[in-house]
């Protein structure tokens, strides 16, 4: 399990000082602080080189799709360390300082909180806080495949924080189960979601009893368990093993009684024996023998997530995320045998699909969806993500703000639903590059300084291989020079319109 | 289809008085209920004040005397005792109810909108658009859809005021073809661009373009006419009145709400002019009121309340229900009107005729509709 990050307020549980914290914390620049306290720092090298000669180069394209995008210098990294000890680096999250995006985090307070505590805390600033969390993480987080991962899970195990129950529990549901899982196994992710307060509410399991003989269990949960999270739809599992598994997980449910006697456990996962069908069941053709109890959740459990077809399903998902959608057959057929042999072990599975020739082949196939759109812009030019309500204003426009998806399937993967949204991407990637996204900051003189180019002579178009992983052609050079040349606003607008014409560009839609 | 068709939902937020808005005038338990609320008897010449007698049972309330010649052309009809199944009476779960095109009995997630743009696969640059500052319920999950205040939001801002040149920039970054990623990316953007040119023309002649009404309600309704006349390829517009939360005061308040909704919506039919069949307008609201009126002169939330149904293809010229009645023992609960006719019956029956759609589970999973007749 990745270790909890240290935030505001488990400093101030150390003892520091409260007023030291809360400057940090006041000042509007206080990223530059972050270079004050040892080992934490998150800036861009003095030096940065402009990638790829020809062609999307290798480092590029894995950057592209295992960590939300290149920030400069991240190429040089990669292949400075070479592309398998980068990947082995990435699939130990637990051994990288994550310390500087921490601490860019440390106001989203809800993060931290047990959910009976957040029920006491205004909706509106338990969403901000999943929302702020989320994107930061993913812009500035040191662990870029954790993060993808992450992202993959959330829509994996897609829930929607205005079903009742659903947002004070969430943010547990993040720690414990999402990041403390992301690379771990297959099935105790699996284990952990079951136990959820968030996913008990958000599918209804928390209802679901078999008090009496004539109670009819709620199916919501193990259907979706069945279709989404494991065997998926056409997995081969049948009505009557949806039936069977509700049977199995009647009475695992979110501890809400009164009384003294359950006052430090509302609002946590329980087993209710009262509530739970203690006969019999069977599923996939496997015995779940009677009496089993709140052994039945576990024993249900091994039976989806040993199932071949889980092993499919979930090879499918991941290929089409990281290779191509579809993905090509081999990749889904080679990476089910390792999820099988290997008893799910997630960081032998993306080890393997990072490395397929597969991977390397499919440059380009990929389109960008928005909120990974909007995390490439901000590492491509180099920005410093503060996540105020303009980025989350814009992650509402383009559709795709993160808890907010209202069926379990998760946002879709497919490009097109998506295509709709490019206005909103053109005016994010302008406010962006002219710093008009709140406390968001870009700084493009800085960054060419850093990769070495005269920065007032330069053409935006010189910077396009941070966005694309390659010089820009000619067609793109002309028309981005074209629109340096013109007349209206103030040199240094233009340049940075210039250079969010980089960011509107198909190249950069796609991935 | 020949021609593109638009839908357009006007969500009547809070509960509408269905009993006020269209009366009962011939039921003596409307009388007895409502000793100061209720509408005086129905004029029968058009030039006289008061509600307009619709049929031998109801009266349009006067401030929607604007409605009047689209039902005389048969253009408009109004369903009455039409609403959910939705029993709590809270706005939050009825309005809820009602976006996701759920029931009680079938509670569904995402917006019944936003679930047929996906069933209809389509993803035009402006496929879906509700005027407000947030998406609504019924469209969420239409990952394409936009929420704008004005269309003037429908522009690149540019820092350097060159949104022109920015635009061509854009059209020269997108030309057709290439792989098949790229190639999806371009078109879009071509079609992106294609409707930012329109928009900007619409801006232009901004000035001279006729308002359905100068109310919040007119304008938002006037921009929908003119993406109609675009053809920017919308399907859908959603957009909010609000004010129908009559519970005090209700003669004060009411007239004014109702006198906005009818008047907009006579001023966008008339300004639709020749493409007036190429829309049909949904006007909806998550539950009516209580027959019986409160101490503080106003209504409370109730069950079965009015939609209108107005434009390309509806017939109109009548009020359409299956009258449940005012007698204490018709009542739901002994207190409101009952719901006879369920709201997802007439927009599965628009829905249908208008555009087509076939695949009822896809948009009101695990209903089975009912024909309401509004559609002909």
């Amino acid at each position: 399990m990745t270790p909890r990050p240290s935030t505001r307020r488990s400093v101030l549980r150390a003892g520091a000082s409260l007023a030291a914290v809360s400057a940090f914390a006041a000042l509007p620049g206080c990223d530059r602080m972050v270079g004050i306290v040892p080992g934490v720092d998150d800036g861009l090298p003095d030096r940065v080189d402009l990638p790829g000669i020809a062609g999307v180069e290798s480092a590029f394209h894995l950057l592209s799709r295992a960590a939300y995008g290149a920030r400069p210098g991240d190429v040089d990294r990669v292949r400075r360390m070479g592309r398998a000890a980068w990947i082995d680096e990435q699939l130990h999250p637990e051994t990288i300082d994550d310390r500087a995006c921490d601490w860019r985090v440390a106001d989203c307070e809800s993060m931290e909180d047990e959910p009976l505590d957040l029920r006491s805390v205004e909706p509106e600033v338990v969403d901000r806080d999943l929302t702020r969390h989320h994107l930061i993480r993913a812009v500035h987080s040191k662990r870029r495949i954790h993060e993808v991962m992450v992202g993959f899970w959330c829509d994996h195990f897609s829930m929607q924080t205005a079903k009742k129950g659903c947002r004070e529990a969430k943010p547990w549901d993040d720690r414990e189960v999402v990041r403390a899982h992301a690379l771990g196994r297959f099935r105790d992710l699996v284990g952990a979601s079951a136990r959820s307060p968030a996913m008990l509410r958000y599918l209804d399991n928390a209802e679901n009893r078999r008090e009496r003989p004539a109670d009819r269990p709620n199916e919501n949960y193990a259907r979706e368990l069945l279709e989404l999270h494991t065997l998926g739809v056409h997995g081969g599992y049948t009505q009557n093993d949806v039936m069977e598994a509700a049977r199995c997980l009647t009475g695992f449910t979110v501890e809400d009684r009164a009384g003294l006697e359950h006052v430090f456990d509302r609002g946590r996962f329980a087993f209710r024996k009262d509530w739970h069908d203690d006969g019999a069941k069977v599923v996939l053709g496997t015995t779940v023998p009677a009496s089993g109890g709140e052994a039945d959740l576990d024993r249900l459990l091994d039976i989806v997530c040993g199932a071949p077809a889980t092993a499919r399903h979930l090879a499918t998902k991941l290929c089409r995320r990281f290779v191509a959608d579809p993905p090509p057959a081999t990749v889904v057929e080679s990476t089910a045998k390792v999820f099988t042999d290997t008893g799910g072990d997630l960081r032998a599975v993306v080890r393997h699909i990072l490395t397929s020739d597969e991977f390397e082949t499919c440059v380009g196939c990929k389109t960008k969806r928005p909120f990974e759109f909007i995390v490439s812009s901000i590492r491509a030019v180099g920005g410093v993500c503060r996540a105020g309500p303009e980025e989350l204003r814009y992650l509402e426009r383009l559709g795709h703000v993160p808890f907010h998806y209202p069926t379990p399937d998760g946002y879709p993967e497919e490009p097109e639903p998506w295509m709709g949204t490019l206005l909103w991407r053109w005016n994010f990637a302008v406010a962006l590059t002219t710093n008009r996204l709140g406390e968001t900051q870009v700084d493009l003189l800085d960054l060419a300084k850093r990769a070495g180019l005269d920065a007032k002579a330069a053409s935006p178009a010189d910077l396009a291989p941070f966005c694309f992983g390659r010089p820009a052609t000619a067609e793109e050079r002309a028309a981005i020079d074209a629109y340096a040349a013109r007349a209206e606003g103030s040199a240094a607008d233009r340049r940075a319109e210039g250079v969010a014409l980089l960011l509107c560009a198909p190249a950069f839609q796609v991935a | 289809m020949t021609e593109p068709r638009t839908l357009v939902v006007v969500f009547l937020r809070g509960g509408m008085d269905g009993l006020s808005a269209v009366a009962p005038y011939a039921e003596a338990a409307y009388h007895r209920a409502r000793p100061t609320l209720r509408l005086a008897e129905p004029r029968s010449s058009s030039m006289a004040a008061g509600p307009l007698r619709l049929d031998d049972r109801f009266a349009l309330h006067e401030d929607l005397a604007a409605l009047r010649p689209l039902w005389d052309d048969q253009r408009l009809a109004i369903v009455h005792a039409i609403g959910s199944d939705d029993s709590t009476r809270s706005h939050f779960e009825a309005q809820d109810q009602m976006e996701h095109g759920a029931s009680e009995a079938q509670p569904v997630a995402g917006g019944w909108a936003a679930r047929w743009l996906r069933s209809a696969a389509e993803g035009g640059a402006l496929s879906a658009i509700a005027f407000g500052t947030q998406l609504p319920e019924s469209l969420r999950g239409a990952p394409s859809a936009c929420s704008v205040e004005s269309l003037d939001e429908l522009a690149v801002g540019t820092k350097t005021g060159d949104a022109k040149g920015f635009a061509a920039a854009l059209a020269a970054l997108h030309p057709d073809g290439g792989p098949s990623a790229t190639a999806l990316v371009r078109k879009g953007a071509r079609d992106a661009l294609a409707l930012l040119d329109r928009v900007e023309e619409l801006r232009r002649d901004a000035k001279s373009a006729p308002v359905a009404a100068e109310t919040d309600l007119g304008r938002a309704l006037s921009q929908v006419a003119r993406l109609v006349e675009s053809d920017v390829g919308l399907r859908i517009a959603t957009i909010d009145h609000g004010g129908f939360d009559t519970h005090f005061g209700q003669a004060v308040g009411l007239p004014g709400r109702l006198k906005e909704l009818g008047e907009a919506l006579a001023g966008f039919d008339r300004i639709l002019g020749g493409r007036r069949d190429r829309v049909t307008t949904l006007c909806v609201t998550e539950f009516g009121r209580r027959l019986a009126e409160n101490s503080s002169l106003g209504t409370d939330h109730g069950r079965g309340g009015v939609a209108f149904a107005l434009g390309g293809g509806v017939r109109g010229g009548r009020v359409v229900c299956d009258w449940p009645g005012l007698a204490e023992d018709s009542l739901d609960d002994g207190l409101d009107l009952k719901v006879t006719t369920d709201y997802r019956d007439l927009l599965w029956e628009t829905l249908a005729a208008r555009f087509g759609a076939t695949d009822v589970a896809s948009v009101f999973p695990g209903h089975a509709p009912r024909p309401v007749g509004v559609m002909g």
